[in-house]
């Protein structure tokens, strides 16, 4: 039979690729952070759908108030773990290209804390000065 | 980046038009992959007819009709004829099944037959399973244990014999994992639903003392998380096997395991070493 | 003939890759985990948009003026409904996912009432959201 290409980690040809003992530590937060996101979410979403249509002191006067700034600021810290780690699945499901990899992976860690940063940083600006 | 198109060398172009048999009341048409290594080129679909009072009922029967008396050079893998070796495994009217168990009638207008999708074809309809077996024994499929052998048997409770159904009937035939579009993408390191749903049926079996080292092997962002719950091998295997469940069985016990002795996963750069402390 | 054995490895170069996509027939299970994936990064793209428009709400009116066609315009509503859609659809899809994990709705039967489920829920869960907005004013 023809040499498999199967990478099987258990000869020499695969050790690179022993196991990384990763999986179970990403869905166990995965699984974690969706059921912490399955009320922050629905909340959230509400909170944003609510300032639809409304003025600039508006949408402050509404989430500027304590619930709905701290609902949604508990939501990124969350999310923004839980889409980290999704998109990484997406990455490795279909880049494959060494390189290309290591840089998505890094833009995806940076960009999921730097939106984690911008949105709760805003939110608690706006929550202060109400 | 994976390739979601075939390859141009890949892409099946129209084939021969094989005559109808005469004076044949019930025909059904068949349209088949073909593709000859020593011709090379693309490979094509090619058009029978079938005299279905002349044959069997089930797909197979068709197609070895048409290698008796229309075209003998149309090659497939076949045996038992029964759904039991899983030799006659191919993509039929979309789905991948054995054609011995799949009935004509279940089909509705003309049948189409590939080979297992995704797959290196060798020739026709015969794929090259080479690393589907390879995952299978990457996995070590036998009994594997630190005790003193018994004088006779290795002792099994019936519960637990119980816990192997579901499990130990797997004819390897790979409907599942080539229906698997994870394992599409990533056959070179996702280990597919057969081999983890083989994989647990050692884990699971009471008489097997190398459940720490199947774990740990399978316990891998590929090996096993490539598994996204699609579900399409449950779907597909012809013996109701549930490879789904199975792998969601194995998940939850590396899960525990992980959670348990409080590792943190070691993939590079995913993990701050302040992270990692904490 | 260059090689007896068919599957020997000088032979395996010339193989063509058989068909997957485009033959496999596609089913609701299949398009549900590929709609639980496009939702999940469709609401990646849309935290980005709710960061930009929360900085734009906390650096005044005037940057507040350049983010609020995401809540004020008709498209920037339209985007707002379907990112809704796509929140309240990845998350019975996280529910099912649960659920499955507890080895529930597995059969062929619970998959397809899951999945279902899922889709009925997701668009019925937004329409109540934007009806009960609209009415709380």
């Amino acid at each position: 039979m023809s040499r498999s290409a199967f990478k099987s980690g258990r000869t020499g040809r695969g050790a690179a690729f022993a196991s990384d003992h990763s999986g179970s530590c990403h869905a166990h937060t995965m699984r974690l952070t969706a059921y912490a996101l399955l009320p922050l979410g629905v909340l959230s979403i509400w909170f944003i759908v609510g300032a639809v249509g409304k003025s600039f002191d508006g949408v402050r006067a509404d989430i500027g108030r304590p619930l709905p700034a701290t609902v949604l600021i508990a939501f990124i810290s969350v999310a923004v773990y839980h889409m980290r780690i999704g998109v990484e699945s997406i990455i490795d499901d279909y880049v494959h290209d060494e390189g290309l990899k290591a840089i998505s992976l890094a833009v995806n860690k940076w960009l999921s804390l730097a939106i984690g940063a911008v949105w709760a940083l805003s939110l608690i600006i706006v929550a202060a000065s109400r | 980046m994976v390739e979601f198109a075939l390859p141009k060398n890949s892409r099946p172009v129209a084939g021969k038009t094989w005559p109808k048999p005469e004076g044949a009341a019930n025909l059904r048409e068949y349209r088949i992959y073909r593709w000859d290594p020593e011709e090379g080129g693309n490979p094509r679909i090619d058009t029978y007819f079938v005299d279905t009072d002349d044959c069997g009922p089930m797909v197979l029967d068709a197609i070895l009709w048409i290698k008796n008396k229309i075209d003998p050079t149309l090659t497939f893998r076949r045996s038992c004829r029964e759904g039991i070796c899983g030799s006659c495994a191919m993509n039929i009217d979309g789905l991948n099944t054995l054609s011995c168990t799949k009935g004509m009638d279940e089909i509705a207008g003309v049948i189409k037959l590939y080979p297992l999708p995704h797959m290196a074809v060798v020739k026709d309809l015969v794929p090259d399973l080479t690393d589907f077996y390879a995952q299978h024994a990457a996995i070590e499929p036998w009994l594997q244990t630190k005790t003193p052998e018994p004088e006779q048997e290795w002792l099994q409770a019936p519960q637990d014999r119980h816990k192997l159904d579901g499990l130990y009937e797997c004819i390897l035939c790979a409907c599942c994992s080539t229906a698997c579009p994870s394992y599409w993408w990533n056959s070179d390191r996702f280990l597919g639903p057969a081999a983890l749903l083989q994989a647990h049926r050692w884990i699971v079996d009471s008489r097997d003392e190398a459940t720490e080292e199947r774990m740990g092997y399978v316990n891998d962002a590929f090996r096993l998380y490539r598994c996204h719950t699609i579900f399409n091998c449950t779907k597909a295997c012809p013996k109701s096997l549930s490879p789904a469940k199975a792998i969601a069985e194995i998940k939850n016990l590396a899960i525990a395991r992980g959670a348990d002795a409080g590792r943190k996963c070691s993939r590079k750069g995913c993990h701050s070493s302040a992270e990692q402390a904490f | 003939m260059a090689e007896a054995d068919p599957c020997h490895d000088s032979l395996a170069a010339k193989r063509p890759l058989s068909p997957h996509v485009s033959v496999y027939k596609p089913m609701l299970t299949m398009m549900m985990s590929f709609a639980h994936r496009i939702t999940g990064a469709g609401l990646y793209l849309g935290v980005i948009m709710f960061a930009l428009f929360f900085a734009g709400l906390a650096l005044g009116p005037d940057a507040f003026a350049l983010v609020a066609w995401i809540t004020n315009s008709l498209i920037g509503r339209v985007i707002v409904f379907l990112l809704s859609w796509a929140l309240l659809h990845h998350l019975l899809g996280g529910v099912r996912h649960a659920l499955w994990d507890r080895g529930l709705y597995m059969d062929p039967e619970g998959r397809e009432l899951a999945a279902r489920a899922t889709l009925g829920g997701g668009l019925a869960l937004t329409l109540l959201l934007w009806i009960g907005s609209t009415l709380a004013g």
